[in-house]
C-alpha cells in the first residue's frame, strides 16, 4: 500500500470540485462531460475528509468512478444516465431520432360526462383509454395532415365527412348528373362516383341488417384531416385540375411564324391531342364563366345549361351504339370457351409493324424543322 | 422452298400478338414476310357487356388468303384452326375430334358446342328481307 497523504497537505487541485458544489445532484448536468466524477450513495453519510486526526482506519473520503463505457455507445455518460434517469427523455445514439422528432402522444380528448370529477372538480383521466369515453370527432377535428408524426413528409389528403357523403348522394338521387353533382360540391368526379356506389352498397347493407364498420370509420377519420359539410359552399378539392397527358411527356419542335399567335388550340393540334379546354374535366365551367362575363340572365343560362346536358347525354349514347355495332361487325365464331371475332382487314394496313430504324439521332438527319409549310 | 401460311410472335414478354404471315418456311420466326395478311391476338378480352364469354380478335385479308391457299401455301397448325373458322379450308381439329367421338362422348359434346354466328349485319338484313 502507498503511503497515505493527508488531503489537507495537498494543493487544491484544479479539477476537483469544491465541496459544497460538488453534493449538489445536479452535478452532472452542469459540468462538462470530460470530468466527471459523481459521489456514489453509500459515500454521501460517509465522515467528512477534513477530519484532520483520526485514529479509525480510514475510509475513501470519495470514490470516485469513471463512468464505464459499453462497447458502442459515445460515453459513458449517457448510458448511466439512462439507467439511473431512464425516464427522462434522453437520446440514445443508437436510435437515430432527433430529440424534436420524438413523438409524445398528446392525450386523447374526452366526452364531457367522460371522465369522474374529484371532490376538488378536477377530471381525472381514467388509467386505462376507455374508446367509449374518447371525443373521436374532436379527435378528427385535431388530426393533421401527417397522419405518422415521426414521418412528417408522408402526407394525406382529406377525407370526406359522413354529411359530404350522405349530401352528395342524395343529390345524385334526386335525379341529377354526376357531373353536375360534382361542380355544386366542389370534389371530383371520380370521387362522387365511389361515393354513390359505395353509398348503395351502405344501402344495400343496411336493409339486411349487415353490421356496418362504424368504429373503423371513426378511427381512420381520427388519423385523417377531413372534410367538412359546409352547406353554402361546399369544398373538397379543386375540380379542374388538368391530367398529364402522356403526349405531353415528349418533346416536339415545331417551327412557327414569328407573327402567328399560338395558343392552347394550336398547341393541342400540333400534339395530336385535345386541347385542354375540352380535356379538363369540367369543360363546362368554361362556358358558364363565358356566360356570366356576357351577363346573360340567370333562366337562359339554366335553359342552355340543360341543353348542352342533352345534347352531351345524346352523343354519348350515340357513340356507344356506334362501338357497340362496330364490336358486333363481323362474324363471331363460339367455342366452348372463348368467342373469336373474325374481322376483315386489308393487307398493307394490318398487322404490328417489322422495326424500321428510327433516324432522329442520325449524323446530318435533324430533329428540328428547318422551314415551315 | 415451301411458303407457309404462319404466325410470327409480336408484343412482349407474357403479353404475345401475333400476325399471320406469308413466309418461306425456312426463314426465321420474325424476319420480314412476304406478306402479312393478319394479327391474331390470343389473350381473351372480357366481354364488353360484362359476362358472357371473353373476345379473342382475329383480323385477316380473307382474299390474300385465299390466293395464297390458291397457289399452294401450307398453312401451319394454328393458321389451320384459324382459317378453318373463316371457311376457307376443313377443319382439320374438328375432324380429328369426329373420329374421337366414338369412343369419348364428352368430347363429342364440346364439338357439338361450336357454333358459328352469322355476321349480325348479314342477320339484320335476311330478317328484314323476311319480314318484308
Amino acid at each position: 500500500m502507498p503511503p497515505r497523504l493527508r488531503p489537507s497537505g495537498l494543493p487544491p487541485p484544479t479539477n476537483v470540485i469544491s465541496e459544497p458544489f460538488s453534493s449538489s445532484p445536479l452535478l452532472p448536468y452542469l459540468l462538462p462531460l470530460h470530468h466527471l466524477y459523481i459521489t456514489l450513495p453509500s459515500s454521501s453519510s460517509s465522515p467528512s475528509s477534513s477530519r484532520q486526526f483520526s485514529t479509525s482506519t480510514p475510509t475513501p473520503a470519495r470514490v470516485r468512478t469513471r463512468f464505464e463505457k459499453t462497447p458502442g455507445t459515445r460515453n459513458g455518460f449517457l448510458d448511466w444516465l439512462k439507467k439511473f434517469a431512464g425516464r427522462l427523455n434522453v437520446p440514445s445514439p443508437q436510435n437515430n431520432i432527433p430529440v424534436y422528432m420524438q413523438y409524445n402522444k398528446p392525450p386523447l380528448p374526452l366526452l364531457k360526462g367522460g371522465g369522474r370529477p374529484n371532490a376538488v372538480g378536477f377530471v381525472k383521466r381514467p388509467r386505462k383509454m376507455e374508446p367509449n369515453l374518447v371525443d373521436w370527432e374532436q379527435v378528427a377535428k385535431n388530426a393533421t395532415m401527417s397522419p405518422f408524426p415521426t414521418n412528417p413528409t408522408y402526407k394525406v389528403h382529406p377525407a370526406l365527412s359522413t354529411e359530404f357523403r350522405e349530401q352528395i348522394y342524395q343529390r345524385v338521387r334526386e335525379g341529377r348528373s354526376v357531373r353536375r353533382v360534382s361542380a355544386e360540391v366542389n370534389c371530383e368526379l371520380e370521387r362522387v362516383a365511389a361515393v354513390v356506389r359505395l353509398k348503395e352498397i351502405e344501402r344495400k347493407w343496411i336493409e339486411t341488417n349487415r353490421p356496418l364498420a362504424t368504429v373503423l370509420q371513426t378511427r381512420i377519420h381520427a388519423m385523417m384531416p377531413i372534410s367538412q359539410w359546409k352547406p353554402g359552399q361546399p369544398h373538397h378539392e379543386t375540380i379542374t385540375d388538368l391530367r398529364i397527358h402522356p403526349a405531353t411527356n415528349n418533346q416536339l419542335f415545331l417551327s412557327v411564324p414569328e407573327s402567328m399567335p399560338f395558343n392552347r388550340q394550336d398547341a393541342a393540334k400540333a400534339l395530336g391531342i385535345l386541347p385542354a379546354d375540352i380535356r379538363m374535366p369540367h369543360s363546362e365551367l368554361i362556358g358558364v364563366e363565358k356566360m356570366k362575363l356576357q351577363r346573360v340572365p340567370v333562366e337562359e343560362m339554366i335553359a342552355r345549361e340543360a341543353q348542352r346536358e342533352q345534347d352531351e347525354i345524346a352523343a354519348i349514347n350515340a357513340k356507344r351504339e356506334a362501338v357497340e355495332k362496330r364490336r358486333n361487325a363481323g362474324k363471331v365464331v363460339e367455342t366452348e370457351r372463348f368467342r373469336f371475332r373474325l374481322r376483315p382487314a386489308v393487307v398493307g394496313q394490318v398487322g404490328y409493324r417489322y422495326g424500321v430504324p428510327a433516324e432522329d439521332r442520325k449524323r446530318g438527319i435533324n430533329k428540328i424543322p428547318t422551314r415551315v409549310d | 422452298m415451301v411458303v407457309r401460311l404462319r404466325l410470327a410472335r409480336f408484343g412482349a414478354r407474357n403479353r404475345p400478338l401475333y400476325n399471320i404471315v406469308v413466309a418461306q418456311a425456312r426463314t426465321a420466326r420474325n424476319s420480314k414476310p412476304m406478306e402479312v395478311i393478319g394479327t391474331y391476338d390470343p389473350i381473351p378480352k372480357p366481354s364488353h357487356d360484362g359476362d358472357g364469354k371473353p373476345f379473342k380478335d382475329i383480323q385477316l385479308d380473307v382474299t390474300r388468303a385465299k390466293y395464297w391457299l390458291g397457289v399452294g401455301a401450307q398453312p401451319s397448325d394454328p393458321v389451320w384452326r384459324l382459317l378453318a373458322m373463316f371457311g376457307l379450308i376443313e377443319p382439320q381439329w374438328k375432324i380429328a375430334r369426329i373420329e374421337a367421338q366414338r369412343e369419348d362422348k364428352a368430347v363429342y359434346e364440346k364439338v357439338q358446342k361450336v357454333k358459328i354466328i352469322p355476321d349480325a349485319a348479314a342477320k339484320q338484313a335476311s330478317s328484314t328481307t323476311a319480314n318484308s
